[in-house]
């Protein structure tokens, strides 16, 4: 075998580069839609007014969240980046612990006078709609961006799906002034508990069927 | 009673699940824990230095394409990728060694004079094989003894460990039984189940072999 060697493990790095940044390619204007879709509705149902008033740490932690939801979460669902067991561990854990300190927030500080308001009805929807609706449009995104079968394993899917749900919750968190159990637990967080549900079928659903063709 | 661990190959089976979902990192932690070994595998096989270099690239190159399918079989994760490795290198060998066997054939076929009366032996009638037929059925053996072990690897850790004892040393259920500190109905239970699923993956590919055959 005079030939020169091909040298394999170089064409195979360059296969996984170009995989990722496929993968990237369908994933960048998904992101720009999702942001549009958060956007919009935050612009149509209006921002709640005591948003620069919270406390800087449930500020901080609302926006840690947007970082998780819109970059980190689907990243690791779609295999763009890879992190350790641990790490994903702590990045659930601490997920769902900071998604739920940053939608009850801190108790007693309320714009009662906002919150009165957006009770009453002053955009004429429900929190639970409103975040129903946009996890709905966001997770409509992803199936069709094929964000669902880009990995082999099912359970890359809860990843995307986590981003999907909070990033609806964090919409409403962002509308809605109210910081007490009483509505929170039912309208955000019980409501994103209905779309994790909701999408994590329809995504296991889309990945199955992605994975058959 | 299931075989011991190797440590090295501690941590192959969720680089390899990384590996398949697109991380460089752990393609190099794959290839880096495996390359060794199947070099060493592959010297066992062929002499040739210049060639097990090609056969190893070879093979991942092949399980690269392949990655997709590969799937989990057996208690050990770790094992089962070494193993999923070393079926790959094991079958490019044998494709180098039937291309190199056709060719010295037809090397001796082109290399004889035309005619047979320039021959004498050919005027000699041998009813016995031929040595190019001892060769094919070496290798028909060789591949049917491979497939076989393949099958027994793919076998439940509990259903192997019988069929070892049973079928490969020759004990009887009740030594096996013992052996395993098992009752003898679980032994036989456990025995049917596996040459009932041998037998599954087996027969199709033996028939394809003999059906094959010249």
């Amino acid at each position: 075998m005079t030939q020169p060697r091909l040298d394999v493990d170089a064409l195979i790095q360059g296969d996984l580069a170009r995989s990722q940044r496929a993968r990237r390619r369908h994933f960048l204007p998904a992101l720009l839609l999702t942001l549009l879709v958060c956007g919009g509705l935050l612009a149509i149902t209006g921002v709640r007014g005591d948003l620069l008033d919270q406390p800087p740490w449930q500020l901080l932690l609302q926006i840690s969240l947007w970082l998780l939801c819109f970059l980190i979460f689907p990243a690791i669902g779609l295999g763009l980046i890879f992190p350790s067991r641990s790490a994903r561990v702590l990045l659930a854990v601490g997920g769902v612990l900071a998604t739920v300190a940053a939608a009850i927030g801190q108790p007693g500080i309320h714009d009662l006078e906002g919150l009165r308001r957006h009770l009453e009805g002053e955009h004429g929807l429900g929190c639970g709609v409103v975040l129903l609706a946009a996890g709905g449009v966001i997770l409509a995104i992803g199936v069709l961006s094929g964000a669902f079968v880009q990995r082999r394993r099912p359970a890359a899917v809860y990843w995307i799906t986590a981003g999907v749900t909070l990033a609806a919750l964090n919409t409403v968190t962002w509308h809605c002034p109210a910081t007490g159990l009483a509505h929170v637990l039912p309208g955000h967080l019980g409501g994103a508990l209905v779309l994790l549900a909701l999408a994590s079928v329809i995504a296991l659903v889309a990945h199955v069927r992605g994975q058959e063709a | 009673m299931g075989r011991p661990r190797d440590p090295e190959l501690a941590g192959l089976y969720q680089a390899m699940e990384r590996y398949i979902d697109g991380d460089a990192r752990a393609y190099a932690r794959v290839h880096a824990t495996l390359g060794r070994r199947l070099r060493g595998f592959l010297l066992r096989i062929l002499s040739d230095r210049e060639i097990v270099e090609d056969l190893l690239q070879v093979t991942f190159l092949k399980a690269h394409l392949a990655r997709d399918r590969f799937t989990l079989q057996g208690g050990d994760p770790d094992g089962a990728v070494q193993a999923w490795y070393f079926a790959i290198a094991r079958n490019a060998a044998m494709d180098h060694l039937r291309r190199e066997y056709r060719k010295s054939r037809r090397e001796v076929k082109h290399g004889a004079p035309d005619g047979d009366d320039l021959d004498p032996m050919a005027k000699i009638a041998d009813q016995g094989p031929t040595v190019e037929e001892l060769g094919l059925d070496r290798e028909r053996e060789l591949e049917i003894v491979e497939r076989v072990q393949a099958a027994i690897a793919r076998l439940p850790e509990g259903q192997r460990e019988v069929v070892e004892l049973h079928k490969l040393q020759g004990m009887s259920m009740a030594e096996v039984a013992e052996r395993l500190d098992l009752r003898e109905g679980a032994v036989r239970v456990r025995a049917h189940r596996a040459y009932k699923a041998l037998a599954r993956w087996l027969v199709p590919s033996i028939f394809a072999i003999f059906w094959s055959a010249p």
